[in-house]
């Protein structure tokens, strides 16, 4: 089952996602109704998004459509910038660079972290 | 009687373009003129990777994409992936299997990785032409060729460090009952030179015990003739065309290795070829080695140079040196 936290650091106008375990079709939209109700009261346009994803099971190959959705609607919902922190992990970060550039994110910045 | 053809190709290079006038000013520094080098082989421009996270393994995932996004085909359509690379990313698992789950191919799917050096692409699109003919459940196949050999250069070698361009180029071929596509192939070894090109220059078994410095990690070349190879390619090309009865004038597009400009010209000469039906793109993309044949028929298809049912001939030559050459319909 995939959890979510979502938190808003309004000062620094930030807006913190923590993805964790593996996210059935039901987690994601659960997420998403979560996500719509915590930006409704900010303007994103004025945020930085960061998601957290290291904790998240990329695994399943299913992950890559839920997270294209998702990558549409922060393009829709027009961040200064997204960054998206992966654990160590090349393919998934070569998949949704193109994703990004297909949804026309241009303000994407992954981040693979390296664990030795 | 079935036969392999080409359904679409597609390419990828970075953006970064670069001129000659940085390597010029780099050896230059070095007091090394390499003006005469450069023109010789015909280099003008080339695509290089300017980040960290781009590599062999992501161009071709990168060329891959773009040719199943053009041909509307999906991971699941492709019963076959081969990837040519003398610079895999992955010596394990196997850079094709990565591509498989890149692109999500089918359960089914062979994956296979193979290195022939710069004749790499040239050798997998004939071996898996020849394995399809033989596997009638292979219906279609997706053959990447990928190098990113910047990272290896030493940047005291001209010939490594000025000469090549990152790009990967990606072909699918499909099993067809009206085609002729895939024609016949021809190989010539001599190992006359296999010493001059060799990385690791250690082996790996003594980097796996030892490790290597950072920098260190380069090929270890020691400069030949590269024109030795000219007169045993033209002889052998000259047979693959005679015995399958097809006259140099039919041959549409000559895609050839991208090396050098010079040694293009001459096996054209020599067998019969006229320079406007031999591709040359290593002005602009450098030597972008294994994919550099279909780098040129890309370009020979985007340029309207070829149509459907024209026969191209392709050869290169990989290091050691082994010549491959192979006439399709396309």
């Amino acid at each position: 089952m995939g959890s979510f936290i979502l938190k808003t650091d309004v000062p620094n106008k930030v807006l913190n996602i923590e993805l964790e375990g593996s996210f059935s079709q039901e987690d994601g939209l659960r997420s998403i109704s979560a996500y719509q109700d915590t930006i409704a009261p900010i303007n994103t346009k004025e945020y930085e998004l960061n998601i957290d994803c290291k904790r998240l099971n990329v695994t399943a190959p299913e992950i890559v459509p839920l997270l294209e959705g998702c990558l549409q609607m922060f393009k829709k919902d027009e961040y200064k910038k997204v960054v998206l922190t992966l654990e160590n992990n090349a393919i998934l970060k070569m998949q949704l660079s193109r994703l990004g550039r297909s949804v026309g994110l241009d303000n994407l910045e992954i981040i693979s972290t390296v664990t030795t | 009687m079935a036969g392999i053809r080409i359904v679409d190709i597609d390419i990828y290079h970075p953006t970064n373009r670069v001129g000659n006038d940085f390597y010029i000013e780099h050896f230059d520094a070095r007091g090394v003129d390499i003006r005469g080098l450069l023109k010789a082989l015909g280099r003008d421009t080339r695509y290089k990777i300017d980040n960290d996270d781009e590599n062999s393994l992501s161009m071709a995932f990168e060329a891959a994409s773009n040719l199943l996004e053009k041909t509307g085909l999906t991971g699941a359509d492709i019963d076959l992936i081969a990837y040519a690379s003398q610079t895999p990313e992955y010596i394990f698992p196997t850079n094709s299997l990565m591509i498989h789950r890149l692109i999500n191919g089918a359960a089914h799917t062979i994956c296979i990785d193979s290195n022939a050096n710069c004749a790499g692409m040239t050798a997998a699109f004939e071996q898996v032409s020849r394995q399809m003919l033989g596997n009638p459940r292979i219906r279609r196949a997706l053959i990447i060729g990928s190098d990113y050999v910047a990272p290896h250069a030493s940047p005291d070698d001209p010939v490594y460090f000025a000469n090549f361009g990152d790009a990967a180029a990606a072909v699918i071929v499909e099993r067809d009952e009206q085609a002729v596509g895939f024609i016949d192939s021809i190989y010539q070894t001599d190992t006359c030179v296999y010493g001059n090109s060799l990385f690791p220059a250690q082996g790996l078994a003594k980097l796996g015990q030892t490790g290597v410095d950072a920098g260190a990690f380069h090929v270890k070349f020691i400069p030949f003739d590269d024109s030795i190879c000219v007169g045993a390619a033209s002889e052998s090309i000259r047979t693959l065309l005679s015995r399958n009865e097809i006259g140099a004038d039919e041959i549409k597009a000559a895609c050839f290795s991208q090396l050098s400009i010079g040694n293009i010209r001459a096996v054209s000469e020599n067998i019969g070829i006229g320079e406007d039906i031999a591709v040359y793109i290593g002005d602009e993309f450098g030597y972008t080695s294994t994919s550099s044949p279909f780098i040129a028929l890309h370009r020979a298809i985007t340029s309207g140079q070829i149509q459907r049912g024209d026969k191209v001939l392709f050869w290169t030559v990989g290091a050691g040196w082994q010549n491959v050459a192979m006439v399709v319909e396309y």
